[in-house]
């Protein structure tokens, strides 16, 4: 497994879409924690530490996930077209340990680019003053790999049956409401109806990334954090990582 | 040694296997011949386990080891020759030290003595002689082929025809798809020769003696299914 796991990261990390997406994560962070760029909420502008350590979160966890699912879109079906697949599975390797082990890789690979946009965090914090936070980051981090977790598992999964962009598409619209499941949940509040019923439906169907990006930011600001919003994300990652095991693709061959 | 009984495949409405029947003895090299789509890559899939016949079954001596050697094969374009080799060893559970030395003595075997050059920069030949080395990985007894001098030169069909012979010359029995039949004619005992996932004849070298194998292929062809 761990053969397996360390070539596709390998693979992974030397794609040039890995490093461009990982430098525009990094930009992007580089230049609203220097405000180079401004943020406002509501057309109120976001200043002081407590205040933009929130946004900061937020956006990092939003760029972390959006990242682990472009790492994760075609890792499964590039192995299956290419049918690289076949020389794995002529050695016995089975398919469950074969598909969990490709997960895997997706998930490094991902922890490794949320390692990278955490340095930025780092900088902040320094350049903030505030460095004493910087021991706090690392139980963060283990949170915000929670939010990788669950990004990579869907990606890996969906694309077990669908195209890469299908799969695109799905992930970007169900980790998009993960993140976004606050502001959804007021909004199905508002609404009626169809659309009620049609958000409610997403909301039950996403993990709830924002619950794990808010207890991340609450951590980080001293505050007492809630556990069970973590651990219903790492059992939703967990209950679907199961269909990596349980599925078999008839043909070795897309 | 190994018998194939009456494989029956479709995909979707597409009969692709029918009633595909064959045996293959030991120590022999056994040709798969046919236009496209007349089922050999089929017949292959499911001899390797990688996909499923609709009916009959394969049958292989007890504990018999296999290398595959695939038509278009794809190594990660990072890896050096001699990486390649040792990812697939380590994956057939060879302990990492002697997966490096069986990968260096394989890659030799087969002409590939630089053990640095990245696959990136290799040939179609060079890559199907790595195909070839990968498949040897282990010491298998039966070594499956599918289209192994596809796309190369003269020169390049030569070296893998060459390496072919090496091995039947020390008993292993080799099964090889293939389109090029002065090829096959050179290296195989034995053969089939199918149409539209039917075995249209057989064919032996032994037997067939003096007729050639393009006059044979042509032949049943233009018959009936038998």
């Amino acid at each position: 497994m761990l053969t397996i796991i360390k070539a596709a990261l390998q693979e992974k990390t030397r794609r040039k879409d890995f490093l461009v997406v990982l430098g525009v994560g990094i930009l992007f962070l580089l230049l609203i924690s220097t405000g180079t760029a401004s943020i406002s909420v509501n057309g109120e502008s976001i200043t002081g530490f407590s205040r933009m350590l929130g946004v900061l979160i937020s956006i990092s966890t939003a760029i972390i996930c959006l990242l682990s699912i472009i790492l994760s879109l075609s890792t499964i079906s590039n192995e299956y077209k290419r049918r690289s697949s076949h020389l794995v599975w002529v050695r016995g390797i089975s398919q469950a340990k074969y598909h969990t082990s490709l997960a895997g890789a997706n998930f490094l690979a991902s922890c490794l680019a949320a390692l990278v946009l955490y340095a930025v965090l780092i900088y902040y914090f320094v350049s903030q003053g505030q460095g004493l936070l910087i021991p706090r980051l690392l139980p963060a981090f283990l949170m915000t790999l929670i939010s990788v977790a669950a990004c990579t598992t869907l990606t890996s999964v969906l694309s077990l049956f669908l195209s890469p962009l299908a799969t695109g598409i799905i992930s970007f619209l169900i980790v998009g409401a993960g993140l976004l499941a606050n502001s959804l949940e007021t909004l199905s509040y508002l609404s009626e109806g169809v659309s009620s019923t049609l958000i409610r439906l997403i909301l039950k169907i996403s993990p709830d990334l924002s619950s794990v990006s808010a207890q991340t930011t609450a951590w980080l600001q001293g505050e007492n954090i809630l556990i069970n919003p973590l651990l219903r994300v790492v059992l939703w990652a967990y209950l679907l990582s199961w269909i990596l095991i349980i599925f078999k693709k008839k043909e070795a061959s897309s | 040694m190994i018998k194939v009984h009456q494989l029956e495949k479709t995909y979707g409405k597409t009969h692709v296997l029918r009633g595909v029947h064959f045996e293959v003895n030991r120590g022999e090299v056994f040709a798969l011949l046919g236009s496209n789509g007349a089922g050999k890559t089929t017949t292959i899939k499911i001899m390797l386990g990688l996909t499923q016949a609709d009916e009959g079954k394969v049958e292989f001596p007890e504990g018999i080891t296999i290398g595959y050697s695939p038509e278009t094969p794809y190594f990660p374009p990072f890896m050096t020759g001699l990486e390649v080799m040792t990812y697939y060893a380590k994956l057939q559970n060879i302990p990492a030290k002697e997966a490096q030395q069986m990968g260096r003595d394989l890659l030799q075997e087969v002409g590939l003595e630089d053990t640095k050059t990245k696959v990136s920069h290799y040939s179609k030949g060079m890559l199907q002689r790595l195909a070839l080395a990968q498949a040897l990985i282990g010491d298998p007894e039966l070594l499956i082929l599918d289209e192994p001098t596809a796309g190369l030169d003269a020169l390049g069909r030569i070296e893998i025809l060459e390496q072919v012979k090496k091995y039947r010359d020390r008993g292993k029995t080799i099964i090889i798809n293939s389109h090029i039949l002065h090829d096959m004619e050179r290296v195989c005992d034995r053969g089939i020769i199918m149409k539209k996932g039917v075995i249209v004849r057989e064919w032996n070298k032994e037997k067939d003696g003096a007729i050639a194998l393009e006059e044979v292929f042509i032949t049943s062809m233009e018959e009936e299914a038998c």
